[in-house]
């Protein structure tokens, strides 16, 4: 999988510095843990990183610091001599909706006991042709959710401030652009959130966004229940 | 927060890359210290104290400064010093040298710890520390083979970008402030910080190529 649309370096550099918050990191990680292109970024933002810490100026510790450290290494373990940090990769099974999703996702659905169905999970409503799983709120900072668009009349979402979305599964058309699995589509500056599947298949993506308000439809609440 | 005379450095190292035979000297010098770390290092995972006495020598005092840097008290950054010392005691047999440099895994277990600490300010438990503890290895495992070639010249690209942009990225990617905090501190939009970002790490990597 080529994804299309990338974060871009501003989210990458500031996801290398672990700057930016929770929701939004997860979005990232998810994004480029199955892109290339955004791994090039991330190693490259790393070795900027790392040129600059070498350009700090030495401040020594006090002496005491490096007492306690000795102390604390006569008491404590051993350095750790197994090699194996590779972390074993969950393996898809026939049938499964999420074996082809990234790590970080799939450890969040576990986290929040969502199952291997994307049908079985408790979606709730949130606005004509919009679903979603509200998977960790805003205090302060964006909210972690999973959405899913369906049909060609989402009345979407609104939002302050930024917003990162990923596609998990299915396709979806926002201003004039398509994304399908793995882009990123992210925007900024408060604008109305507005996705519309146009293949039939519903769309999921995992999105940070702070403080989402659900979209305005023209039917009124109950029929949108209805239908939605 | 002291940012003024990192910026300094830059300028000074980017002087010295252009300098010629200073340039060379730098990096044969680089180079050996580059070597001597990761030979400190594995004698460091068979549990020989001398050999982390030296590597202390080193880093303690940029780590030091780098948490300092962050706004930490001294108490606190000390803590924070021993934290990372403590787990480059720990996962010294976790090393690879094909895989990055001392100085680019050492700064990554640093950077490790700041997130942690910050992350324990609030509720962490929403999405959960597990899924955190792994977002920390995907970044760790992030930093790439990093030769003192290679800083000098990122170091080199750095110092040839305006003033402020350098503050920005420096800002941004070593101190990990936010586009918000970095606009609060410069009097500037969170557009420009954006941009400035965007601008400047893509002149590094127009400039620099294949180096990183």
């Amino acid at each position: 999988m080529i994804p299309h649309y990338h974060p871009r370096a501003e989210w990458l550099l500031s996801y290398v510095a672990g700057a930016l918050d929770d929701a939004q990191a997860v979005v990232i990680a998810a994004h480029v843990a199955h892109c290339l292109l955004c791994q090039k970024q991330v190693a490259a933002g790393g070795a900027v990183a790392t040129a600059l810490f070498e350009t700090v100026s030495p401040i020594s510790p006090g002496p005491q610091c490096f007492d306690r450290i000795m102390q604390r290494l006569d008491q404590g373990p051993q350095p750790d001599r197994h090699q194996d940090g590779i972390t074993t990769k969950t393996a898809g099974k026939h049938g499964d909706d999420r074996s082809d999703l990234p790590d970080i996702v799939q450890q969040i659905f576990d986290r929040h006991k969502l199952g291997r169905s994307f049908d079985a999970m408790p979606w709730q409503f949130i606005s004509t042709g919009l679903q979603g799983i509200e998977l960790s709120a805003a205090h302060g900072d964006s909210g972690l959710w999973l959405l899913k668009c369906k049909g060609s009349r989402c009345a979407g979402y609104d939002y302050h401030g930024d917003q990162l979305s990923l596609i998990l599964t299915g396709s979806y058309v926002s201003n004039d652009r398509h994304f399908r699995v793995g882009d990123m589509d992210e925007a900024d500056d408060a604008v109305m959130h507005r996705p519309r599947v146009i293949d039939g298949e519903d769309c999921i993506f995992l999105a940070a966004v702070s403080d989402l308000i659900p979209g305005k439809s023209f039917l009124p609440n109950f029929l949108q229940r209805l239908f939605g | 927060m002291g940012q003024g005379h990192a910026i300094v450095d830059i300028r000074k190292s980017g002087d010295l890359r252009k300098s010629g035979t200073g340039t060379m000297a730098a990096m044969v010098d680089g180079s050996s210290l580059f070597a001597r770390h990761a030979e400190l290092l594995s004698q460091v995972a068979v549990a020989d104290k001398g050999a982390f006495a030296e590597l202390f020598g080193f880093f303690g005092g940029r780590l030091n400064s780098y948490f300092r840097h962050l706004g930490l008290s001294d108490r606190e950054s000390e803590i924070l010093v021993e934290a990372v010392m403590l787990m480059v005691w720990r996962k010294a047999g976790h090393y690879d040298p094909a895989q990055s440099s001392v100085m680019a895994w050492i700064f990554s277990l640093a950077r490790s710890c700041r997130i942690d600490t910050s992350r324990r300010q609030y509720d962490g438990d929403l999405i959960g520390h597990d899924v955190f503890g792994d977002l920390a290895d995907v970044m760790a495992a992030s930093q790439i083979m990093q030769s003192s070639w290679q800083t000098t010249a990122i170091l080199s690209a750095l110092a040839d970008l305006p003033e402020q942009q350098v503050m920005v990225m420096r800002l941004a990617i070593l101190d990990g402030s936010s586009h918000a905090m970095i606009a609060n501190e410069l009097a500037i939009s969170v557009a420009e910080v954006r941009t400035q970002l965007r601008v400047g790490f893509h002149h590094l990597r127009t400039v620099l190529g294949d180096v990183v």
